[in-house]
């Protein structure tokens, strides 16, 4: 199956990184279990796509969008998080997020929002 | 002062009667000595009028013998004077000491070993005592005296008519003793029924005196022995009035006094009854403030934990929800007939996994319920402190993440269960736990740990468990007010000030203690100390506790 591109996501919880790969079967999807393994693999994975949950052990889901948007601005990040907060949702904005998911998700506002942000990121390319 | 002061120790009756009795003693003694002193002087003037008067005769009597010097005129005269009873002697002596007659009736008297005495003119008396007999006797002792020119030895024999002066000559004595003991026991004898005068005056006075003292004395008693009751408590006491004088005045004054505790202590007694009443009311209602409080409180904190708890429950809803959708969508893409086993595999692991995280929402879900039961009745079963603390770091755990908090716990194996309310402990711990990650904004560490102590302090057997975080600590001064109601540092809003003081009410309605050490600056440990063995229910609870921690033991 050809690959549409790599997604890195960053979730505490296996179970929703384990869905969001069955969901996004057509990308290489690569796991990182929390906000440092994430910054540890942007460099060496080089994604198309950030999937990163905010609250996370060791680091959050902030400093992973400070560090992809350092690294490459170019990479799109979508932000998923079980508080629907706007405080959250604002800072996430400002910080440079480019999507944003709050659990639970349906997969169809997965599919869109992934579609969104890959298809923005192929025309800024 | 010794006798001064045991004086003073006695009885006012005996003092009373002492004295009285001494005044009467001593002037009845003085007036007695006084008459009898007089009566013997009396009688022993008389005793001397009658010798001088028996010696005057005699010594008359006795010239003619004397001058001749003849044993036998004088026997004669002195042997009639010396009838007289009170006579023991009579002598009649020579101017040279010579006794020329004399009768003595006396046995043991030597009349010779007299003390001699000089012839005066007059009559000489002297008061004597003398071997040989033992009485007293007056001495009196007269001249006998002649009539130069009547008669004498050279003109005897010759009767005339004397012409010119009559010269008088001493020519010897009579010397007479006389017996006072007659006199002595007269006076003997008054002074045994002066004696018994005064004692029947006395033991009448004193009989009288202790009648009328009785009278004085026996209401003072009873007034005494009454009062003394009274300051025991008895009030029950009347001493009651049958006299009209001042005692009487006394005692009536005194059930009067009685009378009025009597009312007083009544009245205090009633208005403690009514006090008790009220204070049993407002109890009664501090209680149900107080539990409304803790249920209040418990609301507050659920408040708190709500975001913990969405986010924790939306993660394995987020599973949940995204493979129930992509298993239905995968089961509708594809017609039935088309399914291969590998597509069977994966939607039965979808499936287990919908299973699971069902499940863990179930827990998610009954953990909070279990914490936010009402309970206002302190309500107890056995509890695992483990296993409570396990199930309140479930529904915040998430929160620690936020906060950037890094929990480690260290939890003893093998603690002997509490007898408590598991929703009320867990109330304390997320109180606890919340504070601290309010304590450390910028993220810390927070260490849980619980330990078995089997002998702490009071405490027969007790549960320890420290809550320590790393946070900005609290000011020394404040660090006392922290368990008072309404007593908060968060700014308005963000804290009710009543976390602490429903945790402290809590722990102590358990037996146990809560203490709190803090540095400003390091950081903050809480530590509570639940007995194992003494709890605030029924004591059938620490029988079954001991028995079940002994049982462990072995």
């Amino acid at each position: 199956m050809a690959q549409d591109g790599r997604i890195l996501v960053a979730d505490d919880e296996s179970i929703i990184r384990e869905f969001v790969a069955e969901v996004l079967e057509d990308y290489e999807v690569i796991h990182a279990v929390d906000g440092q393994d994430a910054i540890d693999k942007i460099p060496e994975v080089k994604p198309d796509l950030i999937i990163t949950d905010i609250k996370m052990p060791v680091k959050g889901g902030n400093e992973v969008i400070k560090f992809a948007k350092r690294f490459d601005a170019r990479i799109p990040v979508i932000v998923i998080t079980g508080y629907t907060s706007l405080d959250i949702a604002n800072e996430c904005v400002r910080l440079g997020a480019d999507g944003f998911l709050s659990k639970p998700f349906t997969i169809a506002q997965l599919r869109e929002e992934v579609n969104r942000c890959i298809e923005g990121h192929h025309d800024s390319a | 002062m010794n006798l001064l002061g045991r004086f003073n120790n006695l009885s006012l009756r005996v003092k009373f009667v002492t004295i009285i009795s001494l005044f009467i003693v001593a002037s009845c003694a003085l007036v007695s000595s006084y008459l009898i002193s007089k009566h013997i002087e009396a009688a022993e003037r008389g005793l001397i009028k009658k010798g001088s008067a028996l010696i005057k005769v005699l010594a008359t009597n006795c010239e003619y013998g004397t001058a001749i010097e003849n044993e036998a005129v004088l026997d004669e005269l002195i042997g009639a004077t010396a009838q007289a009873d009170d006579i023991i002697y009579i002598m009649v002596q020579n101017l040279n000491g010579d006794i020329l007659a004399s009768e003595s009736k006396r046995d043991g008297l030597e009349l010779q070993s007299l003390p001699p005495v000089e012839t005066g003119e007059n009559l000489q008396v002297r008061r004597m005592t003398q071997p040989g007999i033992d009485e007293y006797f007056y001495e009196l002792t007269y001249p006998v005296v002649t009539s130069r020119g009547i008669v004498s030895r050279e003109t005897l024999g010759t009767v005339g008519k004397s012409r010119g002066k009559v010269v008088t000559e001493v020519i010897g004595s009579v010397r007479l003793g006389i017996s006072a003991s007659a006199t002595f026991a007269e006076a003997i004898q008054s002074i045994r029924a002066a004696i018994i005068i005064v004692l029947l005056v006395m033991g009448v006075t004193i009989l009288l005196m202790f009648s009328y003292v009785r009278l004085v004395v026996k209401p003072l008693e009873k007034l005494a022995g009454a009062a003394e009751k009274i300051a025991q408590g008895d009030l029950s006491l009347e001493i009651g009035v049958d006299r009209r004088d001042e005692i009487g005045q006394l005692s009536s004054a005194f059930d009067s006094m009685v009378g009025s505790l009597k009312d007083s202590r009544k009245e205090i007694e009633n208005y403690n009854r009514t006090l008790e009443e009220k204070i049993i009311e407002r109890t009664k209602e501090l209680e149900q403030a107080q539990s409304q409080l803790v249920q209040s409180e418990k609301m507050a904190a659920v408040g708190q934990l709500s975001a913990g708890v969405a986010h924790e429950l939306n993660n394995p809803l987020g599973g949940i929800l995204g493979y129930a959708q992509y298993t239905l969508e995968k089961m509708n893409n594809r017609p039935f007939a088309e399914l291969t086993e590998k597509d069977f595999e994966s939607y039965k692991k979808h499936l287990r996994d919908i299973e699971a995280q069902s499940r863990r929402c179930k827990t998610i879900v009954q953990n909070l319920l279990k914490f936010s039961r009402s309970s206002s009745k302190i309500d107890l079963a056995e509890v695992d402190v483990n296993g409570a603390l396990v199930e309140t770091i479930t529904l915040i755990e998430h929160q620690m993440t936020m906060h950037k908090v890094k929990l480690t716990t260290d939890f003893q194996e093998g603690i002997p269960p509490l007898r408590a309310n598991a929703g009320m402990l867990q109330q304390v711990f997320t109180n606890i736990i919340i504070n601290a990650l309010h304590a450390m904004p910028d993220g810390g560490d927070l260490i849980i740990s619980s330990r078995h102590s089997p002998g702490l302090g009071e405490f027969s057997g007790a549960v320890e468990i420290s809550f320590t975080d790393t946070g900005c600590g609290i000011p020394a001064e404040i660090q006392k007010n922290i368990f008072e109601p309404f007593f908060t540092t968060k700014a308005i809003g963000k804290g009710t000030g009543l976390g602490l003081s429903v945790s402290y009410g809590i722990i102590k309605e358990h037996g146990g203690e809560i203490k709190v050490e803090s540095v400003v600056g390091c950081g903050t440990t809480f530590v509570i100390i639940l007995p194992l063995e003494k709890t605030p229910s029924p004591a059938d609870t620490s029988d079954s506790n001991r028995r079940e921690y002994t049982g462990e033991k072995i």
